[in-house]
């Protein structure tokens, strides 16, 4: 049985991924033509995946696990929204890049897939959408080749607490850090990016969780964590006060100092 | 020795006989048997029966005579010369036996030659140091193979906030992510007695990120076990917090906001 969050959010990226699909943000034509979706840090922190098996937890409609594959990695892709997996393997015969897509949420992954990877990764707006981070990394561990890698990059828990809406530059403390029993709910006609489709509102929940319940997880599904890093900018305007730079990222603007805005975090299966 | 270790060092002097005379850390109920350690690191801590345990920036000495108290053979190393002689002069009042050493952190090598089952330190210390990762050296250093390293310290999130005593509320003031330059503070009294009639003393701080104390010891080759975050501390950190009914100090206002203090246990490999 699915629980009535679960449902709205199954709902609400089926929508999202009709509005992304044609929004500038994502460029699937650029992608199509060759354009490479991952994040530069990805990129450097996880290095060559030539002839790795990869799977790409909560892919999305799947460029980015389509790019892992322009690079060699034998990969599949995993989202919860049928929409998405659909126009994930429509891009996947359109571009002819192999990749496998299997429509599953995540923690009923084991009973539509049995193999084992050398890499997990996941992506950028990813651990909000889960209830529950201990059935996650064993979900993680469970599909982990022995000695295999974990990678997670996404935003950073400390910056999800502060007023995402505010008119004034300041940090406004709204939304709790310490994963909450009720999460936390929003209802918009909008997405994250631009779109030409025009929507009813619609309602969505997000659970924050804080960097001890990420860490703690994976180290009690087998995981050893081998770096965790911080980083002041993202690839995304997470509050109306960041700042764009010259390399596309956002940042605080110079005269409010830093923040962590994302993290990354590599572990290995022991 | 640089001028921020000189200076430094002058105010932990002059802090430790305004601190062995205050209410805040209770001499006298040490001396009838009060244990000054946390509740959290008695909880965390494992079994010291019989270990041999190294702590790091030990102040005068009480923590490090109250894990002599649980069972372990303790040697304190603190860069104060006064806070040592204190130290000395309450090990032989109390009649517990434990060495200390007046020595900084990373001169430590030249003058202790030993290793050990328990790597300990706790709150407020990681503030004094400049560099971490020879901090973290150090650690691996003086630890056993198989041997633990425990840490229980305010949380680096915790010190971005303003905590002038005009302040009413959380506003984001110090920088998260700090580099080799510290910053500077000018203050009369104590966080142990804000009364005390001291000269205003200079002192100079890091705030370390969370991704810095936690790669350091990876580095250095030690396992995280454990991470932990708190939602509450052991003193009034910021001047609006409020005491609850565990004597535990608490936002009132986002109590489930801010990450207050934190843990880390890291094993080396035998």
């Amino acid at each position: 049985m699915m629980d009535k969050h679960l449902k709205a959010n199954r709902n609400l990226w089926d929508e999202w991924t009709l509005m992304h699909e044609d929004s500038k943000e994502y460029d699937v034509e650029g992608f199509i033509k060759g354009r490479q979706t991952l994040n530069p840090i990805e990129l450097k922190e996880l290095g060559s995946v030539k002839g790795k098996d990869l799977l790409h937890l909560q892919c999305h409609f799947g460029l980015d696990t389509m790019s892992w594959a322009r690079l060699g990695a034998n990969v599949t892709g995993v989202d919860f929204s049928e929409k998405a997996i659909n126009l994930a393997r429509k891009l996947s015969e359109k571009t002819g890049i192999m990749a496998e897509f299997i429509q599953s949420e995540i923690y009923s992954l084991p009973n539509v897939l049995k193999k084992k990877y050398d890499i997990i990764f996941t992506s950028e707006g990813v651990l909000v959408w889960l209830p529950d981070l201990t059935k996650w990394a064993q979900i993680i561990s469970r599909y982990l080749k022995s000695g295999g890698k974990f990678y997670v990059r996404d935003g950073h828990p400390f910056s999800k607490i502060f007023d995402d809406e505010i008119k004034t530059r300041e940090f406004k403390i709204r939304y709790p850090y310490f994963t909450p029993k009720e999460p936390n709910h929003f209802r918009d006609s909008e997405t994250y990016t631009g779109s030409t489709r025009k929507i009813e509102p619609m309602d969505w929940y997000e659970w924050n969780h804080s960097l001890s319940e990420i860490l703690n997880s994976l180290i009690k599904a087998g995981l050893r964590i081998e770096f965790f890093h911080e980083y002041t900018y993202i690839s995304g305007k997470v509050l109306p006060f960041l700042i764009q730079r010259d390399d596309g990222n956002w940042a605080l603007p110079d005269d409010m100092g830093e923040m962590p805005l994302q993290f990354s975090l590599m572990a290995t299966k022991i | 020795m640089d001028e921020y270790l000189n200076t430094n060092r002058e105010l932990w002097d002059a802090l430790a006989r305004t601190h062995f005379d205050s209410d805040f850390y209770d001499v006298k109920g040490f001396l009838d048997g009060k244990q000054t350690l946390d509740p959290i690191e008695l909880e965390e801590l494992p079994n010291l029966s019989g270990r041999t345990i190294l702590h790091l920036m030990c102040h005068f000495g009480l923590d490090t005579l109250s894990l002599a108290r649980l069972g372990g053979s303790v040697t304190g190393v603190d860069f104060s010369e006064q806070a040592i002689s204190l130290a000395r002069s309450l090990s032989k009042t109390a009649k517990i036996s434990a060495q200390f050493i007046c020595s900084d952190v990373y001169q430590l090598p030249e003058v202790l030659d030993e290793t050990f089952d328990i790597v300990f330190t706790s709150g407020g210390v990681l503030v004094w140091l400049p560099n971490l990762q020879k901090w973290a050296k150090i650690i691996n250093r003086f630890l056993k193979p198989g041997g633990v390293f425990y840490i229980r310290e305010f949380h680096p999130f915790e010190y971005i906030f303003n905590d002038e005593e005009k302040e009413t509320t959380l506003t984001v003031r110090y920088p998260y992510f700090q580099d080799e330059k510290p910053q500077m503070f000018e203050d009369e009294g104590s966080y142990a007695d804000k009364t005390a009639k001291t000269a205003k003393k200079r002192s100079y701080e890091w705030n370390h990120p969370l991704s810095r104390i936690i790669n350091v010891l990876i580095k250095e080759g030690l396992r995280i076990e454990f991470f932990h975050e708190f939602q509450f501390s052991s003193y009034k950190a910021l001047p609006f917090m409020v005491e609850n009914s565990e004597g535990r100090w608490v936002l009132p206002d986002h109590a489930e906001s801010v990450p207050l203090m934190f843990s880390i246990k890291a094993t080396k490999p035998k």
